[in-house]
C-alpha cells in the first residue's frame, strides 16, 4: 500500500491504542472517497490529501451558544472538551454526559468513520434514561480555531432510553484557517424516544466540514433532523436512519445555502428495514455565484418491509448564472405494498411573486431576500420549538446578508 | 398477423433486387472465436470497407482494450468472456441449437402462439437447427405496402440501406456522421462495437422530405447474426421528418448471448426523428437460465433549431438490459422526449432510463418512465437532465412511475438532476404501487379473467407511453404487457 | 336461481358466516339488512368469488350449477354482478374500454358474438345517458377523481351495460345525498323483471322506499335471524336492530 499523507499524522500520536491503529488500517484499506464513486461525484475530497493533517491543538476557548436558548452547553474548541467555556453545571434529571478519551472503533464501511476512530482525542456520550423527557435542549457547540492545515475529529454518541424525549443542537463553526472538521454521531432511539436535532453548519469559509450521523430507531421511536448548511467550502454530510422495529419514524429537513466556492453535499440514506415504519425528506437549496449544491436522497426498503411510508420533496433555486444545484432522488424497493414517492423542483425565484412585492414598493434585492427566506423557513416549518425555529431563518438571514429580524 | 408464405414471397419480390436492397450480402465463411486486430481487419475486408472505416475500427478496439465495463448500474452482471464470442458470422454449431420445437422452453412456444405466429416462423425465431436463415416478421398484413413502399421512399429521395452498403455508397455521408454522437470512446460497449459491427441500417432524409412511410427493421430482410451489434445511422436533414421502428414483439431467441447496439441520430433544423422500439430479446427462462445481454447505446444529437428527437421504448425482453436512449439537445428551442415501459419478470434486471443534457437554449424535454417488476427481477430507472451553463430557458418535466407485482421484485428509481442554469425549471416526479387485490377483483367481478385483468391494468398504468407508439405497434405492444407478466399475480 | 345451504365462511380463520340459508327466486328482490359486522359485505364477497374468503362449509346453488366451483370472472360471465360498496379506482383505463372489454369477454363466455365498437357506444350512451351520466365522465379513467355519488352510479352505467340475472348490491346506498339515492334506485328499479333477481344488502332503510323488496332478512352473527315482507325493513328502522334481533 503505498503512503497515505495521513500517515505521519498517526504516527505522530504516539502509542495509539491496538483500537485505532485497526481503524487507521481501516481507513487505509479503503483509502479517501473519491468521485469515481458514485455516492461522491458531487464532493472532492482530493485536496484533504494534500493538506489539514495534523491533529488540532487545543485552542482558545470562544463560547457562541444559539440565541436565546438556555440549558446546557458543551463546547468543544478544535475537537477537544473546552470545561471553561461550556455550560454543564445542573444538568435535567434523567440527562448524563460523559467524556471518554478511547473512542469506540466503529469505522465500518466508512472511510472519514474510520479516520475519525483513529484520531478524535475523544468521545462524548449523552445518555437520557428511559421516560425522562429533558426539557431544555442539550447544545454542542463544535467550535475550530487557529488549526490551519489541522484536522479536529470529533465523535458523539447519544442514547435515548425508551420513551426519553431531548432536544439536541449542534453548531458547527470557525475562524478562517484552513482546517478539516469532522464529525461521527451516533443516535439509539430505544422504543417511542423522540430527539429532535437541530444543526447548524456554520463552519469557516476555508474549511472542510464532513459529517456522519448513524441513526437506530426502535419501535415507534422518531428522530427529526432539522439541518441548515451555509457555512464550509466543502462540506460533506451524510445521515443515515436504520427503522429496525414498526412505527419508527424519522423526518429529515435539509437547507443548504452556497456561494462563492462553497460545495456543499448532503447524502441521505433512510433504511426501512421491517414493516410498517415511515419517512419524510424535505430538502431545499438556495445557490448563489460560484456556489454549488447537492442532496442525494435515498430511500431504502427492504424485503417485506411492508407499508413502508417514504415521501421525499427536494427543491432548489438558483439565483446566479455560475450557480450550480444536483439533486439525486433515489428509491430502491423490494417490498410492495409501499407508499413511496419523491418529487423534486429546480429552478429560480418565481418570478411573480417578485413582482407583486417590487410592485408594492420593496427593493428588488429586499424582494429576494423576502423570498429566499421565506423558502427557507417553509422547511423548518414543523419545528415545534419557537426559538431554534427563529435562530434557523436568522441563521438563513446572516447567509444572505440581512441583519437577523 | 403472421405472414403467409405468400406474403413472404411478395415481399422478397418487392425488395430483392431494389437497389437500396435489405439483404446483406455476406458469404458464409466465418472467423475463429476470440477478438483481435486481426478479426477486426477481418470483418471489415469481409464488408470491402475503404480504409478510413477499417482504420476507425481499429482505433476503436484498441481504445476498448483500455476501458473497462461500466459499474455504476444496478445490476448483477456475469463475467463475461469476450474471447469467448464469435465476431462475425457464427457457424451454426452441431447440437448446440434446439433440434425441434420440442426442445425449445415450452413457455416461449405458448407466448408464439398467444401472439398467433404460425409454426415455420416460430422455428426461425427460436433458432431451431435446419430452419430458413432468414426470417420476414409478422406484420405484413398487405402486400401493397410492401410494393409501394419502394417507389415511394425512392420517389422521396430517402436513403434506407445497410449501413455495411451505405459504407460503400455513401461514404462521405457515414463518415460524416458515423461516431458524431457516439465517439468511440463513449463507454466500453459502444466502443466494441464500433470495432465490430456486424451491420444494421443507415438512414438519410433529405432536407425538407416527410419520410412517407414509417421506417422499419421489419422490412429489412436481413441474414442472421446482425443483431449482436447492430449500427444504426439515423439523419434528418433540414425540416424532414421520420418515424423509425425498431425490433419486434415475438420474442426471439439469439445464439449470441451478449449483444452491444449502437443507435445514432442527427436532427437539423426543423427536422424530427421519432424512434420507436419494442424489444423482446429472449429473457431466459424462469430460472434465469439463457437470455439475452441487451447493452445499448442510443443516442440522439439535435443538433439544428426547433430540431426534435423522440425516444419511444417498450422493453420486455433481454435477461439483462443496460440502456439509456438520450438527447443532447445542442440546437436551440430543441426538444427530447423520452417514454419507456420497461418490464421485468422472473429473473430479469433492467437499469434503463435516459439523459437530457442540454446545451441550447430554450430547449424542452419531457421523460416518461414506467417500470413494471414481477416475479424476482430488479427494474432501475436511471435518468440523467443536466442543464448547461449557457442554457437558458429550459424546462424538462419527468414523471417516474413504478409499478411492484409480488414481494420478490425489486423496483427502484435514480435520477439525477444538475443544473447550471438559474433560468432553466426542472420538475421531477415519482410513484411506487402496486397491482392491488382490489383491482383485480373488481376486474375479475366484471367477468374479465385474471390474463386481462392484469394486462387492463398494466396498460392503463403505461398508457402515456403506449399511446406514443405508431398505431401497428401499439396493440401487438399492449397484448406484450399482459403476456410478460402472465403469472405474475395471483 | 341462487340456493345458499348452510353456508359457513372464514376470513383469515375467524368464521363471519356461521351457517347462512337462503333462497332467491328469479323475479323476486331480497334485502339483506343488519348491523355492521354482521357478515353482509362478507356474502356478497364470497358470493363473488373473492379471494381470502374461505367457505368451510355449505353449498352454493345458482341456475343449477354449483356457484362455489366457479372463479370470479366465470360467474360474472353467468350473471352474477357486484355491486361495490367502494368501487375502485383503475388509472389510465378509460370506463368506455373497461366495460367494452368486460362485456366482451361475459359474451366469449356464454358463446355469444362480440359487440362491436359502434353498436357498444350506443348502448353506452343510452345507458349512461338514462343515469344522467355524461359521455365525458365515461371517457374518464375508471372511478378515477369520481366522487362518491359518481362511483355509485358508474356501478349503475355498468350494471345496466352488462344487463346481469343477478345482482348483488353491496351498500350501493350508501354515502348518496337524496338526488343520487333516486338515480341509483331507478337504476336498480329498472333491471327489475320475472328472469332476474336483485339482492340488496343495507345498513338502512331509506333505499327500500325506492326499490321496495320483496323479502327482508335480517342479518347479525352471522346468521339470518329474521325474514320478513317489505314491512320488517321499517320496524329494524324504528327499534333498532338490537329490539328485532333480541
Amino acid at each position: 500500500m503505498a503512503d497515505s499523507p495521513f500517515d505521519d499524522a498517526f504516527a505522530g500520536l504516539g502509542g495509539a491504542s491496538a483500537q485505532r491503529r485497526a481503524a487507521y488500517d481501516r481507513f487505509r484499506s479503503l483509502g479517501l472517497p473519491s468521485r469515481r464513486q458514485e455516492d461522491w461525484k458531487y464532493t472532492d475530497l482530493a485536496g484533504l490529501d494534500r493538506a489539514r493533517l495534523a491533529p488540532a491543538a487545543t485552542g482558545p476557548a470562544v463560547s457562541a451558544p444559539v440565541a436565546g436558548l438556555d440549558g446546557p452547553l458543551l463546547v468543544l474548541t478544535n475537537g477537544r472538551v473546552d470545561a471553561d467555556a461550556s455550560r454543564m453545571g445542573d444538568l435535567p434529571a434523567g440527562l448524563e454526559i460523559v467524556t471518554d478519551g478511547e473512542p469506540a472503533s466503529t469505522g465500518a464501511d466508512n472511510a472519514l468513520a474510520a479516520l475519525n476512530a483513529a484520531f478524535a482525542p475523544q468521545a462524548v456520550h449523552v445518555r437520557v434514561a428511559d421516560g425522562a423527557a429533558i426539557d431544555r435542549p442539550l447544545q454542542l457547540l463544535y467550535r475550530v480555531t487557529d488549526a490551519d492545515a489541522c484536522a479536529a475529529h470529533v465523535r458523539v454518541r447519544v442514547a435515548l432510553g425508551a420513551r426519553a424525549a431531548l432536544t439536541l443542537v449542534e453548531r458547527f463553526e470557525g475562524d478562517a484557517s484552513a482546517y478539516w472538521q469532522n464529525q461521527v454521531l451516533d443516535v439509539a432511539g430505544e422504543t417511542g424516544s423522540t430527539l429532535i436535532h437541530a444543526l447548524f453548519q456554520a463552519e469557516g469559509p476555508r474549511s472542510v466540514h464532513s459529517g456522519l450521523t448513524r441513526v437506530a430507531l426502535a419501535g415507534g421511536a422518531r428522530y427529526r433532523r432539522f439541518d441548515l448548511q451555509t457555512g464550509a467550502e466543502i462540506a460533506r454530510n451524510e445521515v443515515h436512519v436504520a427503522a429496525t422495529e414498526a412505527g419508527a419514524h424519522a423526518d429529515i429537513r435539509v437547507a443548504q445555502m452556497a456561494r462563492a466556492g462553497q460545495s456543499l453535499d448532503t447524502r441521505s440514506y433512510l433504511d426501512h428495514r421491517v414493516a410498517d415504519t415511515t419517512s419524510d425528506q424535505g430538502a431545499r437549496a438556495v445557490v448563489d455565484a460560484q456556489g454549488r449544491t447537492a442532496f442525494q436522497g435515498k430511500v431504502h426498503v427492504a424485503r417485506d418491509a411492508q407499508r413502508t411510508d417514504a415521501q421525499q420533496q427536494s427543491k432548489a433555486i438558483l439565483l446566479d448564472e455560475t450557480a450550480e444545484a444536483n439533486t439525486k432522488p433515489e428509491l430502491e424497493i423490494y417490498a410492495d405494498d409501499v407508499v413511496c414517492a419523491h418529487g423534486a423542483t429546480v429552478g429560480q425565484l418565481d418570478a411573480a411573486a417578485l413582482f407583486y412585492l417590487v410592485q408594492r414598493g420593496l427593493p428588488l434585492a429586499e424582494a429576494k431576500a423576502l423570498l429566499i427566506e421565506a423558502f427557507v423557513a417553509d422547511l423548518f416549518g414543523d419545528l415545534d420549538d419557537d426559538t431554534l425555529r427563529d435562530a434557523f431563518v436568522a441563521a438563513a438571514q446572516v447567509w444572505f446578508g440581512k441583519e437577523p429580524s | 398477423m403472421a405472414a403467409t408464405a405468400e406474403t413472404r414471397e411478395q415481399v422478397d419480390e418487392a425488395t430483392g433486387d431494389y437497389k437500396y436492397g435489405f439483404v446483406t450480402e455476406i458469404e458464409s465463411d466465418f472467423a475463429p472465436k476470440g477478438l483481435n486486430e486481426d478479426i477486426v481487419r477481418f470483418i471489415s475486408e469481409k464488408k470491402g470497407e475503404p480504409q478510413w472505416m477499417l482504420d476507425w475500427r481499429l482505433k476503436a478496439y484498441r481504445a476498448w482494450l483500455k476501458m473497462t465495463e461500466p459499474q455504476w448500474a444496478m445490476l448483477d452482471i456475469p463475467p463475461i468472456d469476450y474471447q469467448d464470442a464469435y465476431y462475425y458470422a457464427a457457424p451454426k454449431q452441431q447440437g448446440d441449437g434446439p433440434k425441434s420445437l420440442d426442445e425449445v422452453d415450452p413457455e416461449l412456444l405458448r407466448t408464439y402462439e398467444k401472439l398467433g405466429i404460425p409454426l415455420e416462423e416460430q422455428k426461425v425465431l427460436a433458432g431451431v437447427e435446419g430452419a430458413p436463415k432468414v426470417a420476414v416478421d409478422a406484420v405484413f398484413d398487405s402486400v401493397s405496402v410492401a410494393t409501394t413502399f419502394r417507389a415511394e421512399l425512392e420517389k422521396a429521395g430517402v436513403i434506407f440501406m445497410s449501413i455495411s452498403e451505405a459504407i460503400r455508397e455513401y461514404p462521405d455521408l457515414v463518415r460524416k456522421y458515423l461516431g458524431s454522437v457516439v465517439p468511440i470512446r463513449d463507454n466500453f460497449f459502444a466502443c466494441l462495437n464500433s470495432a465490430v459491427f456486424s451491420d444494421g441500417t443507415f438512414v438519410y432524409i433529405p432536407e425538407g422530405v416527410r419520410c412517407p412511410m414509417e421506417l422499419s427493421t421489419y422490412f429489412r430482410i436481413n441474414a442472421e447474426n446482425t443483431g449482436q451489434f447492430e449500427r444504426t445511422l439515423i439523419v434528418a436533414d433540414a425540416g424532414s421528418y421520420v418515424s423509425y421502428l425498431e425490433g419486434c414483439t415475438a420474442p426471439q431467441r439469439d445464439e449470441n448471448q451478449l449483444h452491444a447496439a449502437v443507435v445514432e441520430l442527427v436532427a437539423l433544423d426543423d427536422a424530427e426523428i421519432k424512434y420507436s422500439t419494442v424489444q423482446n430479446w429472449y429473457p431466459g427462462d424462469k430460472d434465469g437460465k439463457g437470455g439475452i445481454y441487451n447493452f445499448v447505446t442510443k443516442r440522439g444529437l439535435c443538433k439544428g433549431k426547433r430540431s426534435k428527437i423522440s425516444w419511444t421504448q417498450v422493453e420486455t425482453g433481454s435477461a439483462i438490459t443496460w440502456k439509456y436512449p438520450s438527447c443532447v439537445l445542442q440546437g436551440d428551442e430543441s426538444v427530447g422526449e423520452f417514454y419507456s415501459v420497461a418490464v421485468t419478470n422472473n429473473r430479469q434486471q433492467a437499469d434503463t432510463g435516459t439523459k437530457m443534457i442540454h446545451q441550447g437554449r430554450n430547449t424542452r424535454s419531457r421523460i416518461i418512465s414506467k417500470g413494471i417488476s414481477a416475479g424476482r427481477s430488479n427494474n432501475t430507472y436511471r435518468g440523467l437532465v443536466r442543464v448547461q451553463a449557457g442554457a437558458s430557458g429550459v424546462r424538462n418535466f419527468t414523471q417516474c412511475d413504478s409499478l411492484l407485482m409480488g414481494d420478490q421484485c425489486g423496483a427502484h428509481t435514480v435520477p439525477y438532476i444538475e443544473s447550471r442554469n438559474p433560468g432553466a425549471q426542472i420538475e421531477h416526479e415519482a410513484t411506487t404501487s402496486k397491482i392491488s387485490e382490489d383491482q383485480m377483483f373488481y376486474c375479475l367481478q366484471r367477468g374479465l379473467d385474471e390474463e386481462a385483468a392484469v394486462e387492463m391494468v398494466v396498460n392503463g398504468f403505461a398508457k402515456e407511453v403506449m399511446q406514443q407508439l405508431p398505431m401497428e405497434f401499439a396493440v401487438e405492444a399492449q397484448k406484450l404487457l399482459g403476456i410478460s407478466l402472465e403469472g405474475s399475480v395471483g | 336461481m341462487l340456493k345458499i345451504d348452510d353456508l359457513h365462511v372464514s376470513v383469515d380463520g375467524t368464521e363471519i358466516i356461521k351457517g347462512l340459508s337462503l333462497e332467491v327466486k328469479p323475479g323476486e328482490v331480497h334485502a339483506i339488512m343488519g348491523p355492521n359486522g354482521a357478515g353482509k359485505s362478507t356474502l356478497a364477497s364470497t358470493l363473488a368469488g373473492r379471494d381470502a374468503y374461505e367457505v368451510t362449509a355449505g353449498s352454493v346453488h345458482y341456475a343449477g350449477k354449483d356457484l362455489l366451483a366457479l372463479a370470479p370472472h366465470e360467474r360474472a360471465g353467468e350473471g352474477i354482478f357486484l355491486g361495490f360498496q367502494y368501487p375502485v379506482e383503475i388509472p389510465g383505463v378509460s370506463n368506455l374500454n373497461f366495460l367494452r372489454t368486460a362485456l366482451n369477454a361475459q359474451r366469449r363466455y356464454r358463446g355469444e358474438p362480440e359487440l362491436n365498437g359502434a353498436d357498444f357506444m350506443k348502448l353506452a350512451k343510452d345507458k349512461a345517458k338514462d343515469l344522467e351520466m355524461s359521455l365525458d365522465m365515461l371517457k374518464r379513467f375508471v372511478n378515477v377523481g369520481f366522487s362518491g355519488g359518481e362511483k355509485k352510479r358508474n356501478e349503475m352505467v355498468q350494471m345496466a351495460v352488462l344487463d346481469p340475472k343477478l345482482a348483488i348490491l353491496d351498500e350501493t346506498d350508501s354515502g348518496l345525498d337524496i338526488d343520487a339515492l333516486k338515480t341509483v334506485s331507478q337504476g336498480i328499479n329498472a333491471l327489475r323483471g320475472s328472469d332476474r333477481a336483485i339482492l340488496l344488502i343495507t345498513h338502512y332503510q331509506r333505499l327500500l322506499d325506492y326499490v321496495v323488496p320483496d323479502h327482508v332478512h335480517v342479518l347479525a352473527d352471522g346468521r339470518i335471524v329474521r325474514s320478513g315482507g317489505k314491512d320488517l325493513a321499517h320496524e329494524l328502522e324504528a327499534q333498532g336492530y338490537a329490539a328485532a334481533v333480541a
